[in-house]
């Protein structure tokens, strides 16, 4: 039984020992990071066909739990190898951070587990409060103030609207445990109640996916937050979200008015999110802003979810992760000292460093969702069930998104591939990174042509709900 | 099921499609490991001459009288989604493999001198598009082919962008977004038969039985897709400007291979897939061809630049193309077909031209040019036979093609002859502009004329026997086409089915309301 929850265990103990280092003032933590972050994901390999409830049913260790946990797990794995050297962060807090990080992942792996809405409710906010004090963390003065208050007093609301919502649909089907709603879902389809209920639990999970409209934060946090810190926090629980909008919502698509809000708000976050992002000179705040719009496709898959869509959703979470975190390991290298990344730091990447320039093509590529990249693929899936399940124009605006969307990522393509002087001094990176940069970059490359097996894996995690 | 989808596996012991398409992209992964710029040169020229004789068999082994897609192969790929990996070809897509393959080594010898700046990356890109552009005729699922489609934008986009002309960037820029903005109709309309068929295999698709709307809406939404590629007036604007802005290779890929995907996909696709949809708007592709012709020869005739002067002939010669399919008659489809090889190889020597004068006074004006060609009796030799053929003359490859696009006019109407033929006046009006001009003309600085070198003869020497060959026997390319394109005359239905005006008002009624 206890082989089902090993990758929380672990990561428990990595939380303790990063707090016990901080205690002491030892510097030297990364390599335990990765070896943390290492056994935790190799952990989910012995747990992904464990089926256990614990706590009366509050948390379940299913196919689906453990197809997350595995994300999460390697995600951690992959932010704390590509933040490395923490450039941007106070050294002084070394420990902290990763404690802090850790505890963050802990209460994401509660949140992918829970049937129950109080336990789901609590592993939030264990994993939200952790990454507010991080990305305060940001070395010398700078705007973090201003993007920590915006990202906790958004947090706040959006909790505090979630907590409400649940009480509704406590009062509508008189429990928090999943074993009990889903049954009583049917006789309350019209119920006004549960429906309110059910929209106001969706502000939590839109917040946490930087969706349209609680994606105010995004941008702020994004930029102000130091760039290893904005790495956790664009990947990791995005990928809580999805779960959650999987596990949970899907429960509820039957409802009244449900289809509706949820196709206006996933075509507005689509499309606002790229508009915005085309004004971006910034590196972090245009994938803050092109989060936003990868939110609003990965919404779409809970319009179809007997047609394939939840597993899309699975499939196009799973990549942005990656995408995500690919993204990033740039950003981090071409940081300056300075408090912003200018798209300017990309010039004459070509030069100062092929392997990232390479991968960094294939990154953006894949974000713009053009063939053969793994972007694309997801996308692809996400129209197909979409459009099997009768509607026509989300289908359309995602696909018109996606011919807005290859502006400002083939700009920042053509900054790093095609300008810049032939004698640039070469980037100075840490020798994993450039192996790194290939081997996540011929990842995308073959989820792109050949995502059969993560399909099969996210079908299978579908299928155990 | 038409004997259209049939799928006949290959004789072949070995899958020859897949060869063709993977030894360039493996050539390009493997020019990551060689350092030296004249070895990296060597290396791409030797694997896309190996590509091209790989390329041969399937002319040897491809049975004429057959209908259906030979060589196929098929393998799972992502089965639950109904996606596989299905390739094959027939006798519209035989010829352009081939002249993709031949054009290969092509690009690679023009780009020798003129690329002097990462030079290894400008050869893995050319190994890559060719690849990628083969892929593209012989991909049978419609994922597949989309996935080719696309794919082929990066490098292309590279190319221009990094070894380019002065505005380059925005040439490039312009491409890209012309060409994603059409080919997000294209996987609109990709899905939607995904819908309706419940896979992506084109010979499954051949089977269905679309409805006037669905059949109307998929129509429009894969001409736009291709209207872009071929490009039809008014989508034509990218098409100077990536022509000016592209390296010689650029060029050459461009105008051989890169414009024929359109007027592929318009034969295969649309034809076949929405046919009483392609009778019903055939006489609004005609007009929109008599209108490329035209508006694109006399753009022509009024250009100083002689790379902007070819890449309008282009979209006047496309027009012609677009005019055979459209006349839906066997002539007009023959010619089509004939005229696509023609133009790949004619349009294609008159860039290689362009790109050698460009080599040697670093000007694309005519003014400059003109009167080198007296001194460089080598290079007018190929100017004068390059440029008959883009103006049709007896005896050349387009006249042929030419000459059955016309019939195939006059077949449909008189009248619509009567528009066309000044068309095929003015391409002899501004070919023999731009002749006179580099041959006799007064102006140009005789000291950098300089006669063309052997490696130039070995480009430009292919092409030109091709054009003559074709243009006294085009028997053996006709004979490989004809059963498909019979085949693809019977599927369309006699009469208009549908009322166009109607249905769209319907549809925005419907929208509206």
């Amino acid at each position: 039984m206890f082989n089902g929850i090993l990758p929380e265990i672990i990561i428990s103990i990595a939380a303790l020992f990063f707090f016990v280092c901080a205690l002491f003032d030892y510097k030297k933590i990364f390599p335990w990071a990765v070896g943390f972050g290492v056994a935790a994901t190799l952990a989910n390999l012995v747990s992904l066909h464990e089926q256990h409830s614990f706590f009366h049913g509050a948390f379940m260790v299913d196919g689906f739990s453990r197809f997350f946990s595995f994300l999460i797990c390697a995600s951690f794995l992959l932010a704390c190898v590509i933040a490395g050297r923490l450039r941007q962060t106070d050294q002084e807090k070394i420990g902290e951070f990763f404690f802090f990080v850790a505890i963050g992942t802990l209460g994401l792996l509660i949140v992918t587990g829970a049937t129950e809405l109080l336990t789901l409710f609590i592993g939030l906010e264990i994993s939200s409060y952790p990454l507010f004090i991080v990305a305060s963390y940001r070395k010398g003065l700078g705007f973090q103030f201003e993007s920590v208050a915006k990202y906790m007093v958004f947090g706040a609301v959006s909790m505090a609207f979630m907590l409400y919502g649940i009480t509704y649909m406590y009062g509508a089907f008189g429990s928090t445990f999943f074993a009990d709603i889903i049954p009583a879902i049917p006789n309350h389809l019209d119920d006004p109640m549960a429906i309110l209920g059910v929209i106001l639990f969706m502000a939590g999970l839109l917040y946490k996916l930087a969706a349209f409209p609680f994606h105010f934060w995004a941008p702020d946090v994004y930029a102000g937050a130091a760039v290893e810190v904005v790495a956790f926090i664009a990947a990791l629980p995005k990928l809580a979200a999805v779960a959650l909008l999987v596990r949970v919502s899907s429960m509820f698509m039957g409802m009244d008015g449900l289809v509706p809000v949820l196709t206006i708000l996933s075509i507005l976050s689509m499309t606002l999110g790229n508009l915005m992002a085309l004004a971006q000179n910034e590196l972090k705040r245009l994938l803050a802003y092109s989060a936003v719009s990868h939110a609003g496709y990965i919404m779409l898959g809970l319009l179809a979810p007997g047609e394939g869509g939840l597993q899309a959703a699975l499939f196009y979470g799973a990549v942005y992760a990656l995408m995500t975190l690919a993204a990033f390991l740039i950003a981090i290298e071409v940081a300056g000292d300075e408090h912003d990344i200018p798209l300017e730091n990309l010039r004459g990447l070509w030069k100062r460093s092929p392997s990232l320039a390479i991968m960094l093509a294939v990154t953006f590529i894949s974000l713009a969702g053009l063939p053969p990249m793994a972007g694309f693929t997801g996308k692809l899936f996400l129209i197909m069930s979409v459009w099997k399940a009768g509607y026509f124009w989300p289908v359309l605006a995602a696909v018109l998104n996606t011919l807005l969307g290859s502006f400002y990522y083939l700009r920042v393509i053509k900054i790093s591939l095609v300008g810049g002087k032939e004698e640039e001094e070469p980037l100075v990176v840490p020798v994993y990174i450039r192996p790194l940069a290939v081997v996540l970059g011929l990842l995308i490359l073959f989820l792109g042509l050949m995502p059969g097996s993560l399909l099969n894996l996210a079908g299978a995690a579908i299928a155990s709900l | 099921m038409t004997p259209l989808a049939t799928l006949h596996h290959s004789t072949l012991s070995y899958p020859v499609l897949s060869l063709i398409i993977f030894l360039p992209v493996i050539g390009a992964a493997l020019l990551a490991l060689i350092k030296d710029e004249e070895q990296s040169r060597w290396f791409s020229l030797i694997i896309l001459t190996l590509t091209f004789f790989f390329s041969l068999p399937l002319l040897g082994h491809f049975q004429a009288d057959v209908l259906g897609f030979q060589f196929v192969e098929q393998h799972a790929w992502i089965p639950g989604y109904g996606m596989s990996y299905l390739l094959g070809v027939d006798g519209i897509s035989l010829p352009l493999v081939l002249l993709t393959t031949f054009v290969g080594p092509v690009t690679v010898l023009c780009s020798w001198r003129y690329i002097t700046h990462r030079v290894r990356e400008c050869m893995a890109r050319l190994l890559l598009t060719q690849g990628i552009l083969t892929g593209v005729f012989v991909a049978l699922d419609m994922v597949l082919f989309y996935f080719f489609w696309e794919a082929m934008l990066v490098p292309m986009f590279l190319l221009i962008a990094i070894w380019g002309g002065p505005r380059r960037k925005y040439a490039a820029v312009k491409f890209v977004l012309y060409t994603l903005a059409g080919s997000i109709f294209l996987l609109l309309a990709i899905v939607g038969l995904y819908v309706k068929a419940g896979s992506f295999s084109y010979p499954v698709m051949l089977g269905l039985h679309l409805p006037p709307t669905w059949q109307f809406w998929i129509f429009m939404a894969l001409l736009i897709g291709f209207a872009v590629k071929i490009p039809m007036v008014p989508l034509h604007t990218w098409l100077p400007a990536a022509h000016v802005e592209a390296p010689t290779a650029g060029s050459v890929i461009l105008a051989s291979v890169l414009l024929k995907m359109g007027t592929y996909g318009l034969l295969r696709f649309n034809l076949t897939l929405a046919p009483a949809a392609s009778v019903s708007l055939a006489p609004y592709l005609i007009v929109f061809s008599v209108i490329a012709i035209l508006y694109g020869g006399l753009l022509s005739l009024a250009q100083q630049d002689i790379k902007k002067l070819i890449a309008y002939s282009s979209v006047s010669h496309m027009g012609f193309v677009t005019l055979g399919i459209s006349v839906l008659n066997i002539q007009g489809f023959q010619g089509a077909v004939l005229q696509m090889i023609n133009h790949g190889l004619t349009t294609g020597g008159l860039f290689l031209l362009a790109g050698m004068l460009y080599e040697r006074t670093h000007s694309r004006e005519l003014s400059v040019n003109a009167g080198l060609g007296r001194l460089m009796p080598g290079f007018v030799f190929f100017l004068g036979l390059y440029s008959l053929s883009s103006l049709a003359f007896p005896g050349t490859a387009s006249f042929v093609g030419e000459f059955l696009c016309l019939s195939g006019a006059f077949k449909h109407s008189m009248r619509l002859g009567a528009w066309v033929i000044p068309g095929a006046l003015i391409a002899a009006a501004y070919m023999f502009r731009m002749f006179l001009t580099v041959t006799w003309g007064k102006g140009g600085d005789p000291k950098l004329a300089r006669d063309i070198n052997l490696r130039e003869w070995a480009s430009l020497l292919p092409p030109a026997l091709l054009v003559v060959l074709f243009g006294f026997y085009p028997a053996p390319i006709l004979k490989i086409m004809n059963p498909v394109l019979e085949a693809i005359i019977t599927r369309l239905p006699m009469e208009k089915s549908f009322d166009v005006a109607a249905l769209i008002s319907h549809s925005l009624h419907g929208l509206l309301n």
